[in-house]
């Protein structure tokens, strides 16, 4: 019934363990095991890739030349990088709630990379089909919320704590639009569960039918993943880094590793959920097709983010609660409408 | 799941949720008390979905965290007292609490002992329609209501914000 690359790759895998092992259950839980590791390849070497495309792109947009001297065209420059972060000094400050400082890196990335669990990579190819799918998403990725306000907070220092507040402030707002936009496409497909929300794009992607929606999405996306131009948790310029301010090293490095996980994801899901997820034309593998598209959006989301300037934490407040939320709401209600008189007819 | 494996989950998690929450009343700091209420809520979610309340679990998740992250955003600028002093005004009156808790573990025991508890295994295929039929259509009066409800306190909310003159 799936015909998916991925999928026939898993199912050849396990038919083959199966004679050797005997049991099911083992077999099972050994393919859960690789999959659990794939994800984390995945989160890893995509924050390799990020890194040095993120600068490059940066570079290209901003008529710059970027990292270009470690290997041929730069290439090795995130490795140099990572190696120089494994080599960092732990400097763990004095005044610190230290229990609180050391989980905060490591709790900010747990949802990141659990909500990868949710993506359906191709035709049958989930890691946990569950029937609140795009609830559950939601709710594991607005977790991300207080280990930011942890870190901000027991580092004791004023621009961390500034840092952590404008999470709370900005995540929370921003999450309402994002919610209730999506509810659109929760409409039109009948059902939370993630690859029914594909299958439904078979005919016709969701971007075409819930434009709105999917521009609101874009925004809110940005915020929640802390993308520039809304990166204000951040603001290196204002703030020095806001809540990572007083970490360094490896710990500093989950805090990276944990946005560009986030920024994979939000490519994943906006592929997913508006530009129809692994489906497309036949010439290309369906697996291809998926990849292409969410690194599209990847690129998309970098792009916007290295031509407008960083926002100010109250405008960007005032514009998530008093223009996307009531645009959110017209939408909902549009697609109730459109939902009706397509019944109708 | 097996038996053995939800009955191993099930002991984790009480273990967690009861550990959690002993540690939100004995913390010395509100912003730890806090942060260990959003681990037994966590816990407590992760529990509603082993039984199969996945709805109930996620909407645990989604509220809580968010909830509990403003609750610590207040407790840090209402309770503003210095860097390791106890801020947490509540611990003085253990045995108070001792006495309330008390009574309450006998009334929960007595409730749970008394009341015929429904045997055998409820299997619910998809908990979300099932509760979107509820509220829509059988209890569509108590869910408006509730939702009047929020709205006024809602109102209310912006205008103590607001104070005097200004709304």
């Amino acid at each position: 019934m799936h015909n998916g690359i991925l999928y026939l790759a898993g199912q050849g895998l396990k038919d083959m363990m199966l004679p050797i092992i005997g049991s099911e259950l083992i077999v099972n839980l050994i393919m859960t095991l690789i999959c659990i590791v794939i994800i984390f390849l995945l989160v890893a070497v995509s924050a390799l890739v990020f890194t040095y495309g993120e600068r490059r792109i940066c570079a290209l947009i901003q008529v710059r030349i970027g990292p270009n001297r470690v290997g041929p065209q730069g290439l090795l420059q995130s490795t140099a990088d990572m190696l120089k972060l494994l080599t960092k000094e732990d400097i763990i400050p004095v005044g610190i709630d230290r229990w609180m400082w050391v989980l905060s890196p490591i709790l900010i990335f747990i949802p990141s990379a659990m909500i990868y669990a949710l993506f359906p990579f191709d035709d049958g190819v989930i890691f946990a089909d569950v029937n609140i799918g795009l609830f559950l998403l939601l709710a594991i990725s607005s977790q991300s919320v207080l280990p930011f306000l942890m870190g901000g907070y027991a580092s004791n220092s004023k621009y961390s704590m500034l840092g952590g507040m404008r999470t709370v402030a900005q995540m929370l707002a921003y999450e309402v639009p994002m919610v209730i936009s999506l509810l659109g496409i929760v409409m039109i497909t009948g059902s939370l569960k993630m690859s029914a929300i594909v299958e439904a794009q078979s005919n016709v992607w969701f971007i075409f039918l819930q434009p709105l929606a999917f521009l609101i999405y874009m925004t809110t996306a940005l915020v929640e993943s802390n993308r520039p131009p809304f990166n204000i948790v951040e603001g290196e310029s204002e703030i020095i880094a806001g809540p990572f301010t007083e970490y360094t090293g490896m710990r500093w490095a989950l805090f990276f590793l944990a946005e560009f996980a986030n920024l994979l994801s939000i490519g994943i899901l906006t592929s997913v959920l508006f530009l129809g997820g692994w489906q497309g034309p036949d010439f290309l593998p369906t697996q291809l097709w998926f990849w292409i598209k969410a690194f599209f959006m990847v690129i998309v989301y970098q792009w916007i983010g290295w031509t407008f300037p960083r926002l100010r934490i109250d405008t960007m407040l005032n514009f998530g609660w008093k223009v996307l939320l009531p645009l959110a709401l017209i939408n909902l209600l549009l697609t109730g409408i459109g939902i009706y008189v397509v019944n109708a007819l | 799941m097996s038996d053995l494996a939800s009955t191993i989950v099930f002991y984790v998690l009480a273990l967690i949720i009861i550990g959690t929450a002993l540690g939100v009343v004995t913390s010395k700091r509100l912003v730890h008390s806090a942060l260990l209420m959003t681990a037994c809520f966590v816990a407590v979610g992760i529990l509603y979905i082993s039984l199969d309340a996945d709805f109930l679990g996620a909407m645990q998740f989604m509220l809580y965290s968010g909830g509990v992250a403003i609750l610590i955003v207040m407790g840090v600028m209402l309770t503003h007292k210095g860097e390791n002093l106890p801020s947490n005004p509540v611990n003085s009156k253990s045995t108070r609490a001792g006495i309330v808790a008390a009574v309450f573990v006998v009334v929960m025991g007595a409730v749970i002992t008394m009341l015929p508890l429904p045997q055998g295994s409820f299997v619910s295929p998809d908990t979300v329609s099932g509760l979107a039929d509820m509220m829509l259509s059988t209890y569509i009066l108590p869910f408006e209501i509730a939702a009047v409800l929020l709205l006024s306190a809602l109102l209310g909310a912006i205008i103590l914000a607001k104070g005097d003159g200004e709304a």
